[in-house]
This record gives C-alpha cells, structure tokens and sequence, in this order.
C-alpha cells in the first residue's frame, strides 16, 4: 500500500501554490517599506502608531505562510505519522492570538491618549524650502499604505480559496479592506488638522476595534479547526458540500449497502473516515483498497482516508 | 477604486482649505488678537534674562515670529517647573530655556524641531498653528 497521508497538491495547484509564494514575498516587501515610511512620519499621532502597527502586524501571516510553506508537504515519517499538514492550522492559531493581543493593547492605549486629553503634536518639513504640514505627508503614506495592499489582497483572495488555506485568505481578506483603516487614520489626521485634537485618539480606537474584531474571529476560525469542526468554506460559507458529494460517491460503490462520513480539516486538507456497511459481510481487502485508490483521484483536498467495514453504521450525530 | 477617488478628492478639498493645521486652542489666533505670552527661564546664550532685557537666540527667534505675524510679546518669568505647569495649562504660549531635544518637559509639552540641531522651542501639546509658524520661522533663520 502507498504510504498513507503523504499530499502532493495536482500540477495547476503547485502553479498556484508559486504565484501565491511569490505575491507573499512581494508583500513582504512592500509591507517593509510601508512600516519604514509609516515610522518616519508618525510622530506623536496615535492613529499613526495604530496603523503602523497593524501593518507591522499584517506581515506576520505572510511570514507564517512562508514558513509553513515549506514544511507541509513532508512526508509523514514515524515521529509524525500523519505528516505536517497541520502547521497550516497552528500559523492561523498564532497569527490569530498576535492580532487579538495586539487589538487589545491598541485600544486601552488609545483610550487612555483620549481620556488624558493627549493632543497629537505634528509639525512640518520642509520639502525644496516648500513648508509642508506633516500631516498631508501622513495622509499621502497612508494612501501608500492602502491602495497597493487593496490590490495585493485582491489578487490573493481567489488563490487562497483555490488552495483552502486560512493563513491565506485571512491575510488577503485583511489587505482587500486595508483601505478602511487607512481612511480611518487619513480622516484622524486631517480632523486634527482642522483643530479636532481627539479626532486621532477616535480614529486610533476605530482602527483598535477592527483589529479585535478581526482577531477574536480569526481566533475562532482557528480554534474550531484546531477543535476538527466539520469541513467549513474558508470564506467563512459554511460546510463545505464536498463531504456530501464524498458521502454519494461511496453511497454509489457497488459493494457498499450504507456509509457514514466523519471528517475534519487538517490544514489545506480533509481527512477522517468512512464507515460502511457492505452489501456482502465478507469483503475482500482489494475492494477497499481499490476504493482508497479511487479516492486519490476524487479531490486533492481529501486525503488520509480510513475506510472502516462495520455491520452497522454508528449512530446518526446531533 | 471609488472610495479612493472620494479619498483624493477630499484630500484636495483639505489641502485647499487655508489655515490647516489649526490650533485646537485658539493659541495663534489669540496671540494675534492680545498678545504672545512667552516664558522664559534664564540659560545663556539661548535665553538670556539681563537687567529686565531679553536676550539670546531663543528671544531672536521669538522676535521673528512676532515681526512677522505682527504679534506683541509679553515676557513671563519664573521657575522651570511652575512655567511648564502654565505651559500646560495654557497660561503662556511659548516656552524658552535652552531645552534639548530629550528634555523631561517633552513629555508634557508640544516641541519644535531643533532650531540648532539640538535644541528646541516648547509649545502646549496639540497647538498646530502655533507649531507650524514656529517652524516657518526656524527655517528661515536657519538658511540666513
């Protein structure tokens, strides 16, 4: 028999698979100069300091993509016998908790800067003897800030749904609304210039909910995974049918009288197991394992398939 | 894109709008209409306090800023610590000593940039205006 639990993703996933390595190394990149100009300019605004550190943050799922990139798809071997799927699972756990923390700290901060009357103090450069108020030049970084991130998040969410995996999507989702923290801050700073010292603690805390919001529900997502919750789309759209559609293809085996499914996300993958009833008690090794055969062609997502022959099926869940 | 086209636009109509950044309190507005209120603790050769005269390259600059913007100075000696608290609270307006760049009172004033590369000129937290002409002024005279 085949080693068991050993994935490797079809030829146009492995092309998907590049481009998204690459599109996460250019984000890398860019993310680095957004979080070096962002630092420049910040000076004392707390909507500044917000945003910066959420980019700072947005980088930390683009790394933990890149890291357990090059894990998962190792062989299982007797110290982890069911291979390294699962490091996908774990990078979205701490990825997670990291923005969570982050949300939270940010918005005790941010409310301490408005219940103290903090005023954000910003000056000006001078740019060929022009004067320039910093805060324009704040306002131009934080376009740069959110227009290319927009782009990049649209272009990696379709590959992250192609590739079921959560890092993924979570990060290019978080950068497809990037544009709506960056219009926070952009709008706290040209409220303190119009003399509205609070508008950019306000805009600070706005941006401090969003990163909680994000966080506990990205936490959630990660620890029902890590809970093996029933398959869900990773757009957030439910079960995903295809446990139903893998229910129908072992219902249609001609030596199969009844089955019963059980099945959780490891990572990118499905794995779990089968329970069926035969039409004939006695069924030879061969037809199951032509039936784990079979299923390798069924969908990369399904992988690590038991295939358990029982005289009744277990009872129905809840 | 739309949201950024609503972006831009707003950004022009901000720029366009005079007078930005403003003071959240008033400080420029009411130096122009009174008059600057500006203390000063003796430090030579920044602010030098000598037989009732002002002098040093803090009061220079103070004096630009006034000539320019057609302001009237008011001096207001005292202690370090009892002028910070007036700073503070907005008594006065301004706040020269000679202070470095990482001076304690930062924390509870507003700075300029350092007009020597060391030094800098305190302000009440927040006063934009007042920030902004400072500096115009610091500028200038640091090319002349």
């Amino acid at each position: 028999m085949k080693q068991i639990g050993h994935l490797e993703l079809p030829a146009d996933l492995r092309n998907v698979e590049k481009k998204v390595i690459r599109l996460e190394y250019i984000t890398l990149v860019y993310l680095t100069t957004v979080v070096l100009l962002m630092y420049l300019v910040m000076g004392n605004s707390q909507a500044m300091k917000t945003a910066w550190l959420e980019d700072l943050l947005g980088m930390v799922p683009a790394i933990m993509y890149l890291v357990a990139v090059r894990h998962y798809n190792k062989p299982p071997n007797k110290k982890f016998p069911y291979g390294y799927q699962r490091n996908f699972s774990i990078a979205f756990m701490a990825g997670s908790v990291a923005l969570l923390a982050m949300g939270l700290y940010l918005i005790v901060d941010s409310s301490a800067v408005l219940i103290s009357g903090d005023r954000p103090t910003i000056g000006s450069v001078f740019i060929f003897d022009k004067q320039i108020w910093l805060g324009w030049v704040m306002i131009l970084v934080l376009l740069y800030s959110s227009i290319p991130a927009m782009i990049l998040g649209h272009k990696k969410l379709p590959l992250a749904k192609k590739l079921h995996n959560k890092i993924l999507f979570t990060d290019a989702d978080a950068q497809k609304a990037d544009y709506t923290t960056g219009f926070a801050a952009m709008v706290g700073i040209a409220g303190v210039g119009l003399g509205w010292w609070w508008a950019d603690s306000v805009a600070a805390i706005i941006i401090s909910l969003s990163i909680i919001k994000d966080g506990f529900s990205d936490l959630r997502n990660a620890v029902f995974d890590l809970m093996d919750r029933h398959p869900e789309h990773v757009d957030g759209n439910g079960r995903d049918e295809l446990i139903d559609d893998l229910r129908k293809h072992f219902a249609n085996l001609s030596w199969v009288k009844e089955v019963s499914l059980r099945f959780r996300e490891c990572g990118q993958v499905y794995i779990g197991e089968a329970y069926v009833v035969p039409n004939d008690p006695k069924v030879e090794p061969s037809k199951i394992e032509e039936a784990l055969q079979e299923l390798e062609n069924f969908d990369w997502k399904i992988r690590d398939v038991t295939i358990m022959v029982v005289n009744e099926l277990p009872e129905e869940l809840e | 894109m739309k949201p950024f086209f609503k972006i831009a636009l707003l950004s022009i109509f901000f720029v366009s709008a005079c007078g930005i950044p403003k003071d959240p309190g008033e400080t420029f507005a009411q130096a122009k209409s009174k008059h600057l209120k500006v203390g000063i603790v003796d430090n030579p050769p920044y602010a030098v306090i000598e037989d009732g005269k002002y002098t040093g390259i803090e009061v220079t600059l103070i004096n630009e800023l006034a000539l320019k913007n057609n302001l009237k100075i008011e001096f207001i000696e005292g202690s370090e610590s009892n002028l910070i608290k007036k700073l503070e609270h907005r008594e006065i307006d301004i706040f020269i000593g000679g202070f470095g760049k990482k001076s304690v009172w930062t924390e509870k004033a507003g700075s300029t940039t350092e007009y020597d590369g060391e030094h800098i000129i305190l302000i009440p937290k927040g006063e934009n205006r007042l920030l902004f002409e400072l500096e115009s002024v610091i500028n200038q005279h640091s090319k002349a």
